[in-house]
């Protein structure tokens, strides 16, 4: 049985590894990217069940990534939780994201929530 | 011998000198007609020329004293008469030398008696003709003069003509041979005849006491009634004035007694009937008003002293009378005014000695001074030495001398009056001469001008004031009218570095720095437009005389000076304030840059600080779910406490960020509609775990009538929860933190943190809003925090528009309400 992937859009390698093992503990495929462009190439070419999704990146800033994971009918099944240190610019994305969380963000919260995400079907 | 005791009267002198040439004519001739040789009738006709020259001078000078024309007779008119008879003398002594007067002189013995017969030469004939002219002369007066004679004196008269005429006829006679006696000269025989009837009039008819003729015109032409009574009291005399009065004709009143002519005086003059001298006044009415007269009643004496009439003189004096009563009303209404104004009034008499003697001091001295009248009319020296003011007397002294030198003069001086009071008066003397005097008098007033120098004084010092003001205050005033400056103060010439002197040679325009010249036009076009709108004042750069540009403030208001319109500026220099003011300026933008700075830090620090913050509580949590193997108790504890820690400071991180955003001004409030169940949801996923690790019970609750989003900001309203949840936390050891949301009214919404903890100690509850404050009940070490919580909590809520509550038992917990506008805030907003 393939599970559901997750990508973890991080640049912080520490963080990045955190997320995926929180993802992995929910029962997520993760798969860590650390890069915008590798990001939006990964997301035009796969359709991920939730997307964590940091918003200062290189090259290719997180907001401009939600945007285009809500501009694609693909991933309209796609849940995208923000996991930014910038609490103001979290705000303002707060209805395009499914959840936002504020760093530091507790292991076995992300887990948690995450688990909820999870496809009904594939539960 | 009469004559000579008369001599002092009119002609007498005159009269003597003619008798006596008279007689000496005579007897020379007499003596020569008894000379029988002839040389010895020569000799005595030389002599009888002292006469004959002298007779003609002294009968005109005769008549012309008689006929009261002495003022011809001066001693040069004298002497020039006397030349033609000096010579005649002189040529009659030496005539055998030249023969001017008798160019032959024979012996007649044709006659009765042996005569001179005597053939007359050239000098002769102009003596005859100068005596004849000079006789002619003096008869032709007395003729003229006897003709005006009045009845009284007619016999005088007739022997006076007699006397005037008599020699002529025996002259002529005699000079033309026509005498019945030959070689007979009547001419000293005549002459003889007029001294006789002259000698007579002196003797019978007082001939020198012609004189009272002239004092019957006098008494004629008088206006006083002059009657004259006998001792019957019967009239033997009255001039015209008089019979005026009576009403009778001088002949029909002459022989009347004084009773019956004066009839209507009758009752008058009964009481004078015995009297012989007396004088009275009477007044008599008549149809047109009453008449005053003046009666005099004297004695009439003959020369031995014996009653011989008497004399009434009758004096109109109803002008007088008139003039007398007009001059005691007129003094009345002078005295009036005088009392009736407040000015002290004075009349002093300066005597051509120098003496000075007060002829009135009006009663108002009194009044003024404070003095009693009597004061000052006793002493000459109280006015000078006691009332006028010590530091005065001298000029007042000086007032006086030029009194003394007939100089009107009027001065100010001060006076003490008897009370102590000091007042001021103006002394004002007009000199005017005294009528056939030779000292004068001063008319003087003296005014109280004590209100008019107080006032003086008051402008003065007012004036003085307002000069010491403009010139010590520091800004620069001017008044500006038609082009030029008419005054500055001496800021205006610290300010513009020209003098006073200088400035007002300028005009305002040369001082307008030139960027602004255009400005100052406007400004002055707007006020022609509308003059009462001028602008109160603008600011305006100018140029210093040594060309250094200062900024002023300039305040302009239009005034009228010295019936001319002008402009009153106030100028101040603001150099020093426009410097600040730029110098702000860049400090402000400095700070702005800062502030942007600082808010890019904190979100930097945030960032930076929240990151690594991240790592730590991961792998710390990873290591708690055994992910890197099974843990010891012990590493149990330890992991429980770094994550512990970690708590502690991300609460720490986001209420100094908090504090920092809410002091800076700059949080924000976003607010939206979020639902209540999602920020309990979030609260209770991040605050979870801590309750869990101290065993307590963490719940939420939203009540029924709580509607599914409610406004507000969600950011910063989980930072308050957060706060709240994280406080009730820390405090409770044992028991439960109960969170609920709840809408207590119709406009409200409320979050509710109610805990079992150690509650707050009722003195504290003031202070646990302020920061880095905590109660002073909770247990130092034990519980640990940044001391900032409750403080953003309380600002972040006011912003909000809402409202903190908290209700506490120390032992048994306490219980926070934070109550917010379901709408208000986002309203006020829009």
């Amino acid at each position: 049985m393939t599970l559901p992937l997750a990508l973890i859009i991080e640049d912080d390698p520490k963080l990045a590894h955190i997320f995926g093992e929180a993802l992995r503990a929910a029962e997520f495929e993760a798969e860590i990217i650390s890069d915008g462009h590798v990001a939006a190439d990964r997301l035009a070419a796969t359709i991920p069940a939730v997307v964590v999704l940091d918003l200062h990146l290189p090259e290719v800033s997180g907001e401009a990534i939600l945007h285009q994971i809500r501009a694609d009918e693909r991933l309209e099944g796609t849940s995208v939780m923000i996991a930014t240190a910038d609490p103001h610019l979290a705000e303002t994305l707060r209805n395009q994201a499914d959840l936002v969380l504020i760093k530091p963000i507790s292991f076995g919260q992300l887990r948690d929530l995450a688990k909820r995400l999870r496809p009904v079907d594939q539960s | 011998m009469y004559a000579w005791q008369r001599q002092s009267v009119p002609g007498a002198a005159s009269f003597i000198v003619l008798v006596l040439a008279i007689a000496g004519w005579c007897l020379g001739y007499s003596l020569e007609i008894l000379s029988i040789g002839l040389s010895a009738k020569i000799f005595w006709g030389k002599v009888q020329y002292f006469g004959i020259t002298t007779l003609p001078v002294a009968w005109l000078t005769f008549a012309l004293q008689y006929t009261r024309r002495e003022s011809w007779l001066t001693r040069r008119n004298l002497l020039l008469l006397a030349i033609i008879p000096l010579i005649t003398v002189l040529l009659v002594w030496t005539n055998g030398i030249h023969g001017l007067v008798w160019s032959e002189v024979t012996l007649d013995r044709s006659g009765p008696f042996p005569a001179m017969s005597v053939h007359y030469g050239l000098w002769f004939w102009v003596h005859l003709v100068y005596s004849y002219m000079l006789l002619l002369l003096g008869t032709l007066m007395l003729i003229r003069m006897v003709i005006t004679f009045p009845d009284l004196y007619r016999w005088q008269a007739i022997l006076l003509l007699f006397g005037a005429i008599a020699p002529w006829i025996g002259n002529i006679i005699y000079v033309f041979g026509l005498t019945p006696v030959p070689n007979l000269d009547f001419t000293p025989l005549v002459f003889s005849l007029s001294g006789v009837t002259i000698g007579l009039n002196l003797f019978r008819f007082g001939f020198f006491d012609i004189v009272p003729v002239a004092r019957r015109a006098i008494v004629d032409s008088m206006s006083d009634a002059v009657i004259v009574l006998d001792l019957q009291n019967r009239i033997v005399d009255l001039n015209p004035a008089a019979q005026r009065l009576i009403g009778y004709p001088g002949s029909d009143a002459i022989g009347r007694t004084g009773t019956q002519a004066l009839s209507s005086w009758a009752e008058l003059l009964s009481q004078f009937r015995d009297q012989r001298e007396a004088r009275t006044e009477l007044v008599k009415y008549e149809p047109d008003g009453p008449r005053h007269f003046e009666v005099q009643i004297s004695s009439l004496l003959d020369q031995q002293e014996k009653p011989t009439g008497s004399l009434i003189v009758v004096r109109d004096i109803t002008g007088r009378k008139e003039a007398e009563q007009a001059l005691r009303d007129s003094e009345k209404r002078f005295r009036q005014v005088v009392s009736s104004i407040s000015d002290h009034i004075y009349m002093t008499e300066f005597a051509a000695n120098g003496h000075q003697s007060n002829l009135y001091i009006s009663p108002n001295v009194a009044t003024l001074t404070g003095y009693p009248l009597e004061k000052f009319t006793g002493d000459w020296n109280f006015w000078p030495t006691v009332v006028i003011h010590p530091d005065d007397r001298a000029s007042a002294a000086k007032q006086v001398e030029r009194f003394a030198q007939g100089k009107n003069s009027e001065t100010e001086y001060r006076m003490t009056r008897a009370d102590g009071e000091v007042i001021w008066v103006r002394d004002s003397g007009t000199v005017e001469k005294e009528a056939g005097g030779q000292g004068w008098v001063v008319y003087g007033v003296v005014s109280d001008i004590t209100e008019r120098k107080r006032a003086e004084q008051a402008l003065l010092t007012s004036e003085a004031k307002f000069r010491t003001l403009a010139e010590t205050i520091s800004s620069g005033i001017f008044i500006h009218a038609g082009q030029e400056f008419k005054y500055v103060n001496s800021a205006a010439e610290t300010l513009t570095g020209y003098s006073q002197a200088e400035l007002m040679t300028l005009k305002f325009w040369d001082l307008v720095h030139p960027e602004f010249k255009a400005l100052v036009k406007e400004r002055a076009l707007a006020r022609l437009a509308d003059p009462n709108q001028p602008p109160p004042h603008y600011e305006l750069k100018m140029v210093r005389k040594e060309g250094q540009t200062r900024w002023v403030d300039l305040t302009t208001s239009v005034i009228d000076f010295e019936g001319q319109t002008a402009v009153l500026g106030t100028v101040f220099d603001i150099t020093a304030r426009k410097q600040t003011e730029e110098a702000l300026s860049v400090a402000l933008e400095q700070a702005q840059e800062a502030s942007q700075l600082k808010t890019q830090l904190l979100a930097n620090v945030s960032h930076d600080l929240r990151t690594p913050l991240n790592a730590i509580l991961g792998y710390t949590e990873m290591l708690q779910e055994g992910l890197y193997g099974p843990l010891s108790s012990r590493q149990e504890a330890a992991t429980a406490e770094i994550i512990d820690s970690t708590g502690q400071l991300l609460d720490f991180i986001n209420n100094l960020l908090s504090q920092a955003e809410l002091e800076s001004g700059r949080v924000k409030l976003n607010i939206v509609d979020f639902s209540p169940a999602a920020l309990l949801e979030t609260m209770h996923s991040a605050a979870g775990t801590m309750a869990r690790a101290k065993g307590l019970t963490l719940t939420t609750e939203i009540a029924d009538n709580v509607p599914p989003t409610v406004p507000g900001d969600p950011y910063w309203l989980r930072q308050i929860l957060a706060n709240l949840v994280n406080n009730a936390l820390k405090f409770t050891d044992r028991g439960r933190v109960d969170v609920s949301i709840r809408c207590p009214n119709a406009h409200h919404w409320a979050i509710v943190v109610a805990d079992t903890g150690c509650g707050i100690p009722q003195e504290a509850l003031p202070y646990i809003f302020e920061s880095f404050e905590r109660a002073s009940g909770a247990a130092p070490g034990v519980h640990v925090g940044s001391g900032l919580g409750l403080s953003i909590v309380k600002n972040l809520v006011y912003l909000m528009g809402g409202h903190v509550n908290v209700d506490s038992d120390v032992g048994q917990g306490s219980t926070f309400t934070i109550l917010l506008p379901l709408a208000s805030v986002r309203e006020k907003q829009a």
